[in-house]
C-alpha cells in the first residue's frame, strides 16, 4: 500500500451533455491539506461529492486508501463532510449532531460522551453540548460541523466552501483554526474553494480545475510561480500577458522576441523555435526604472498609479496594444515608487520571473 | 343542478330503487337550494317525489300540455319528506306513504284536495282508506308489498317463510331493509307477532331476533336492487317494485310474499297545507291519474298503480307475477303499516339500539 | 379612562378606538354568522324536546346530554375511534411514501402531481365511495383478478366488513394526509439526508432519526386532518359498511334525519365535538412535550 489516501482515474461525471468532471486524475497525499480550487461551475464541487459518495462516476476509478469506492454508498465510507451550510440537524443539541456517527458505530456511551468531549474541547465548544442549534452563532454552527466530521477520525476529512459563510475576520481565525486542527489530528483535509487565497495560505497542494479539468496540481508556491497554463496564471493572482515568438531554446533557456527585443526565460516544454507564445509576468516582479538596465526589459510610458498601502501599483503602457501592471515597494521616503504619469520608465524582470506559455486554443 | 347528475345516475341500469340512498343524498342537495324557485308570473308547481317513483317522460309531456313549469325534486326517506315539510320546503305536492300520511293528516299538515276529479277509477281496496275514508286530503298512486327477493339459483327449493333468512346456509348474502318499519316489522311478523305492535316486550323479541340474525346478514339497506341483479345478493327483505326492476336485468330474480304475512303500502299524492301553488299541483294530478300516464309510470318503475283501468296498458311480465299485482289470497295475507303515534318513539328507541348498539340490553334470549 | 381626564390626546385614542373596531368588524361579523350563530341554534337546539305529536318544544333541558352520557354509546363511540385512528395511520402510510415522491422527485411536475392527488375531490365523493362498491363485490373487480391470478379459490368477502369501511375512508381522506406530508417534506434540507449518510446512517437509520422526526409536524397535522373528518364521516359506513360497522355519525344522521330527534342529534355532536378538542389538545400537547424531549 502507498501513501495516497485518495485516487482518482480517469474519473468522468456527466450532466446531461455537460461534462462536470472530465477524465480526472487526482492523489492526495496521507496527512496532507489538499485544496481544490476553481471558479464555480468548473467541477470541483462534484469532485468532492464524489470523494463523500454522493455522486457516482460515469467512468473512471476512485480509490480511498487504497480500496476501490467507486461504487460504494457514503455510509460505507471512512470519510466525512464539513458541508457548506452545515447541515446540522435542527432537531437535535450539538452533543447528538456531534454523537450521530458515533452512535452509527454503536460505540457504548461512556465512549461516546469521552469523544464528544475531547472533540468539542478541540474545537473550542466546551460545555455547549446541550445547547440548541438554533441558538448557535455562525461561527459555532461551523464548528460543531467540524467536531460533527471530526470525531468519527475519517480517512479524509472533506470540506466544501467552508468559510464562505463567515465575515472577514472570523474567517481569518477560522483558516487558522482549521491548520491548527489538521497539524493536531493528522488527518487528510479536502478543501474545496473558489478563494485563491484561502487555498494558497492552508494547503499543502492545490489543484486548479477549469471546465471539469484539472488545470495544474502541486504546491502553492508552484502554482503561483510557474503556472502551468494561461488559466492558471490569470485565475491565482495577478498576471500580465504578452504575445512572443520563439527565436532559440538553448540550455534550459529560450529567447523569444518581444518588440523587437530579444528576452530571456526558461524553457517550457512543447514551446520550440519558431513558435508563438505567450509571456506571463506577475506585477510584484517587474520593477521600474528611470535608466534602461541590462538584462530583460521594455520601455514605456506611465499610464496610472494606484496607492495600495505596501506597494503602489502602476499601469505602463509598452505598446499599442499592451499596458503591463507592475507593483513597486514602498519605502518609507517613496525614492522608489514615485514616478508619475506621462513618465518614460523601463520595466525590468528577472530572466527566471517570466513563465513561457504555450499558446493555447482557449487561449485565444 | 341534481338533474342531470340524476339523469346519468338513471342511466345504469337496473336503476336504484324509490329509498335509495344515492337518491336521498342528492336530494339532500337539492334541499339547500329550493326556496325561491318559483316566478310569480308564470305558472309553476314543485313536486317532491321518492326518486325513480316516475316515468321518464311524465313531467315533460305535462309541462307541454300545460304550459306549467315544474321544478321536480326527488327524496329517498320518507324521513327526508317530513323534515321537510316541518321546515316549509315550499312544495306543492308531495308523496307521502300510508304511515306518514297518517302522521301529516294528524300534524293537520295537509290541505283538502276538493277540485282533484277522478277518484272513481280508483281500486276498491284504495278507495277507502282508514286513514282518509273519502280521500279528502290524498289521491292513492302506486303501491305494492313487503317480501323477499331471492335469487332462484342460489336459494334452494321454493321459499316461501320468513325463516328463510335466518338460514345460516346464506351468510353473508342476506340483506334487510334500512327502514325500522319494514325489518322490525317482519322480525314480529315471523314471531307472530302483529307488524303494528307497540308492546315493549314484543318489539324486544323481534329486536333480540335480529340481533341473531346479524352474523348472516350482509346489511341493512334500500341499495339492494343492483345486488340482487348480479347474484351478490341471495335473499333481501324488498319491495316488490324494486325486485321487478331487478328481475328486467336478471330473470333468475323471483319475489314471494311470506305465508306468515307482510305488509302491504300505498303511496299517495297530497298537497301540503302551505303550498303555495294549489292549483297547479291538482292539474298535474288530473293529467297524472288516468290509464295512460299511470300505465307509463308501472312500466317504468314496476311498481302498479291504483287505478283499475290502467292495468290493461302494463307489460305481461309485470301482471303474471306476484311482483306486480299479487293474486287476492296473498294480498289478503299483508296488512298496512299503521300509524304507531306515541309508540313511534319507542320503535326508534329499540331500532336505533339495534343498529348502532349491538341491540337490546340484556343476554340475548335463544328461544 | 374618559375624554375628560386625558387632556390632548384622548378625544383622537377614542376615535381611533373606534376606526379599530370599524376594521375588525367584517371579521367579527364573519365569526358571528359562520361560527358563533350556527353553533349556538345546535346548542340552543339540544336543550329542546320532541313531544309525541314530533313537534319541537324549548324544553330547556339537560335530558338530551344525559342520554349521550348512556354508557350504551360507548362501544359505538370506541369503534368510531377505532376506525378514525386506523383511517388516520393508513393514510400516513399510504401518503408518506406518496409525499415523498412528490416532493423529493417530483422536479418541475411537482404542481401536476399535486393536482393529481386532488382529482379525486373533482368528482362527488359518493360517487367514488360507490366505485369502490363494485371493486370491491364478490364478483367485483379486486376478486376477480385475485381469482384469475390463482391467489384465492373462494371470493373473497370485502364489502360491508370493517375492512371496507376502512379502505373507504382511508382512500377518501388520503389527500388530506397527502398534503402537509408534502409540505414537510419538500421543506426538508436535502443536505441533512447527504450529512446522514456521510456520518455512516443506512437509508433506514436516516429515515427514522432524521426524517421522520422532522416530518413530525406534517405527520402530526396530516394524522388530525383524517382523523377528525374520519370520526364524523357517515356516507362510507353506511355504503361500505355492514350490519355492525356503523359509527357516530351514521348516529347523529339517524337522529336527523330518520327519528327526527333533533335535540339528541344536536347533544350528540356537542359532545362528540368536546371530546374531540380535548383530545385534540392533549394530543397536541403531547407531541409538543415529546418534541422538546428530543
Amino acid at each position: 500500500m502507498n501513501n495516497l489516501v485518495v485516487e482518482f482515474r480517469e474519473v468522468t461525471r456527466r450532466f446531461g451533455n455537460v461534462k462536470a468532471v472530465d477524465r480526472v486524475d487526482l492523489e492526495v497525499q496521507r496527512g496532507a491539506f489538499f485544496s481544490l480550487l476553481g471558479p464555480s461551475g468548473c467541477g470541483k464541487t462534484t469532485t468532492l461529492r464524489m470523494i463523500a459518495g454522493f455522486d457516482e462516476p460515469d467512468s473512471g476509478c476512485i480509490r480511498i486508501n487504497g480500496q476501490d469506492v467507486t461504487h460504494l454508498a457514503p455510509f460505507q465510507r471512512r470519510v466525512n463532510t464539513v458541508f457548506q451550510n452545515y447541515a446540522l440537524f435542527p432537531h437535535m443539541d450539538v452533543f447528538e449532531n456531534v454523537a450521530f456517527g458515533l452512535r452509527r458505530r454503536r460505540l457504548n456511551l461512556r465512549e461516546i460522551r469521552s469523544k464528544v468531549e475531547w472533540i468539542l474541547g478541540l474545537v473550542r465548544l466546551d460545555g455547549m453540548g446541550r445547547r440548541r442549534i438554533q441558538q448557535l452563532s455562525g461561527g459555532q454552527q461551523q464548528r460543531v460541523a467540524l467536531a460533527r466530521a471530526l470525531v468519527n477520525e475519517p480517512e479524509v476529512l472533506l470540506l466544501d466552501e467552508p468559510l464562505a459563510a463567515l465575515d472577514q475576520k472570523l474567517r481569518r481565525d477560522m483558516q487558522f483554526e482549521l491548520k491548527r486542527l489538521q497539524k493536531e489530528l493528522g488527518i487528510t483535509f479536502v478543501l474545496v474553494t473558489h478563494d485563491q487565497e484561502e487555498a494558497l495560505t492552508m494547503s499543502d497542494s492545490v489543484a486548479v480545475m477549469n471546465a471539469g479539468r484539472v488545470e495544474q496540481i502541486g504546491p502553492p508556491r508552484d502554482i503561483y510561480d510557474h503556472p502551468a497554463t494561461r488559466f492558471v496564471a490569470d485565475f491565482i493572482g495577478i498576471a500580465n500577458f504578452l504575445p512572443v515568438k520563439v527565436r532559440s531554446v538553448q540550455n534550459g533557456r529560450t529567447t523569444v522576441v518581444l518588440s523587437d527585443r530579444e528576452i530571456l526565460v526558461p524553457s517550457r516544454k512543447g514551446v520550440d523555435a519558431g513558435a508563438q507564445a505567450e509571456l506571463s509576468l506577475r506585477p510584484e516582479r517587474l520593477r521600474l526604472t528611470r535608466a534602461a538596465e541590462t538584462g530583460n526589459c521594455l520601455p514605456g510610458t506611465v499610464v496610472d498609479s494606484v496607492f495600495m498601502g505596501a506597494c503602489t501599483r502602476f499601469s505602463v503602457r509598452v505598446s499599442e496594444d499592451h499596458v503591463l501592471l507592475a507593483e513597486q515597494q514602498n519605502q518609507q521616503h517613496g525614492a522608489c515608487a514615485d514616478f508619475n504619469p506621462g513618465e518614460p520608465v523601463w520595466v525590468n524582470w528577472g530572466p527566471s520571473s517570466a513563465t513561457l506559455l504555450p499558446l493555447m486554443h482557449s487561449a485565444r | 343542478m341534481s338533474e342531470p347528475v340524476l339523469r346519468v345516475l338513471a342511466a345504469h341500469p337496473p336503476g336504484p330503487g324509490r329509498r335509495e340512498f344515492l337518491g336521498r343524498s342528492l336530494a339532500a342537495l337539492a334541499w339547500l337550494g329550493l326556496s325561491g324557485c318559483s316566478g310569480p308570473a308564470r305558472r309553476s308547481l314543485n313536486i317532491f317525489n321518492y326518486s325513480n317513483y316516475i316515468a321518464p317522460g311524465t313531467v315533460s309531456r305535462f309541462r307541454s300540455q300545460t304550459g306549467i313549469s315544474v321544478i321536480y325534486d326527488e327524496f329517498s326517506s320518507q324521513d327526508v319528506l317530513f323534515a321537510k315539510l316541518k321546515l316549509g320546503a315550499g312544495y306543492d305536492l308531495v308523496v307521502a306513504s300510508d304511515y306518514m300520511l297518517r302522521r301529516l293528516l294528524r300534524q293537520q299538515l295537509l290541505a283538502p284536495l276538493d277540485d282533484f276529479a277522478n277518484r272513481d277509477g280508483m281500486m276498491e281496496r284504495f278507495r277507502h282508506p282508514p286513514w282518509d275514508p273519502e280521500l279528502r286530503f290524498s289521491v292513492p298512486y302506486l303501491w305494492g308489498t313487503t317480501g323477499i327477493g331471492y335469487n332462484r339459483r342460489r336459494v334452494q327449493g321454493v321459499p316461501d317463510s320468513w325463516n328463510i333468512l335466518w338460514d345460516p346456509t346464506y351468510r353473508g348474502h342476506i340483506t334487510m331493509l334500512d327502514e325500522k318499519r319494514d325489518t322490525l316489522g317482519a322480525s314480529l311478523i315471523r314471531l307472530g307477532h302483529s307488524g303494528n305492535t307497540v308492546d315493549r316486550s314484543e318489539l324486544e323479541d323481534a329486536s333480540r331476533a335480529l340481533e341473531e340474525q346479524k352474523p348472516l346478514v350482509k346489511q341493512y339497506t334500500n341499495d339492494y336492487i343492483d345486488g340482487l341483479a348480479r347474484n351478490e345478493i341471495w335473499l333481501a327483505l324488498a319491495w316488490s317494485g324494486d325486485v321487478a326492476r331487478a328481475r328486467a336485468s336478471n330473470p333468475d330474480v323471483d319475489y314471494f310474499l311470506p305465508r306468515e304475512g307482510s305488509f302491504v303500502f300505498v303511496d299517495s299524492w297530497c298537497v301540503p297545507r302551505e303550498a303555495p301553488h294549489p292549483q297547479e299541483a291538482i292539474a298535474f294530478l288530473n293529467y297524472l291519474m288516468q290509464p295512460e300516464p299511470l300505465a307509463e309510470v308501472t312500466n317504468a318503475t314496476g311498481f302498479p298503480s291504483t287505478l283499475a283501468k290502467a292495468r290493461e296498458r302494463v307489460r305481461p311480465d309485470l301482471l303474471e307475477n306476484p311482483l306486480g299485482y299479487p293474486p287476492q289470497d296473498m294480498l289478503d295475507r299483508t296488512i298496512f303499516q299503521a300509524d304507531l303515534g306515541p309508540g313511534e318513539r319507542l320503535w326508534d328507541q329499540i331500532w336505533g339500539q339495534l343498529k348502532f348498539r349491538g341491540g337490546p340490553s340484556g343476554p340475548p334470549n335463544p328461544s | 379612562m374618559s375624554a375628560a381626564t386625558s387632556a390632548p390626546g384622548g378625544p383622537r385614542r377614542i376615535a381611533s378606538r373606534w376606526v379599530g373596531l370599524l376594521l375588525v368588524a367584517p371579521f367579527l361579523l364573519y365569526v358571528l354568522t359562520f361560527l358563533v350563530l350556527p353553533l349556538a341554534s345546535v346548542v340552543v337546539l339540544s336543550t329542546h324536546q320532541v313531544n309525541d305529536q314530533y313537534h319541537l318544544e324549548p324544553a330547556w333541558t339537560l335530558d338530551n346530554y344525559q342520554r349521550v352520557l348512556d354508557p350504551e354509546n360507548l362501544p359505538i363511540l370506541l369503534r368510531s375511534a377505532r376506525y378514525a385512528g386506523l383511517t388516520s395511520f393508513f393514510c400516513l402510510l399510504a401518503g408518506y411514501p406518496l409525499a415523498w415522491f412528490i416532493a423529493r422527485h417530483g422536479g418541475r411536475h411537482k404542481a401536476l402531481l399535486l393536482l393529481l392527488v386532488m382529482l379525486p375531490f373533482w368528482t362527488s365523493y359518493l360517487v367514488r365511495i360507490f366505485s369502490w362498491m363494485t371493486l370491491l363485490q364478490t364478483e367485483g373487480l379486486l376478486n376477480g383478478a385475485l381469482l384469475g391470478l390463482g391467489l384465492i379459490r373462494e371470493p373473497l368477502s370485502l364489502l360491508n366488513t370493517p375492512f371496507s369501511v376502512v379502505l373507504g375512508l382511508t382512500y377518501g381522506f388520503l389527500p388530506f394526509a397527502t398534503l402537509p406530508l408534502y409540505v414537510a417534506l419538500e421543506r426538508l434540507d436535502g443536505t441533512l439526508l447527504e450529512a446522514a449518510a456521510d456520518l455512516g446512517a443506512r437509508p433506514a437509520t436516516t429515515f427514522w432519526k432524521v426524517v421522520f422526526p422532522l416530518s413530525l409536524p406534517g405527520v402530526v397535522a396530516g394524522g388530525l386532518l383524517t382523523f377528525v373528518p374520519a370520526m364524523g364521516d357517515f356516507v362510507t359506513p353506511e355504503i361500505l359498511g355492514g350490519v355492525d360497522t356503523l359509527m357516530i355519525g351514521n348516529l347523529i344522521q339517524q337522529q336527523f334525519l330518520a327519528s327526527y330527534d333533533w335535540p339528541f342529534g344536536s347533544a350528540l355532536s356537542l359532545v362528540l365535538m368536546g371530546l374531540m378538542l380535548v383530545s385534540i389538545l392533549a394530543f397536541l400537547k403531547l407531541v409538543g412535550s415529546a418534541e422538546s424531549l428530543a
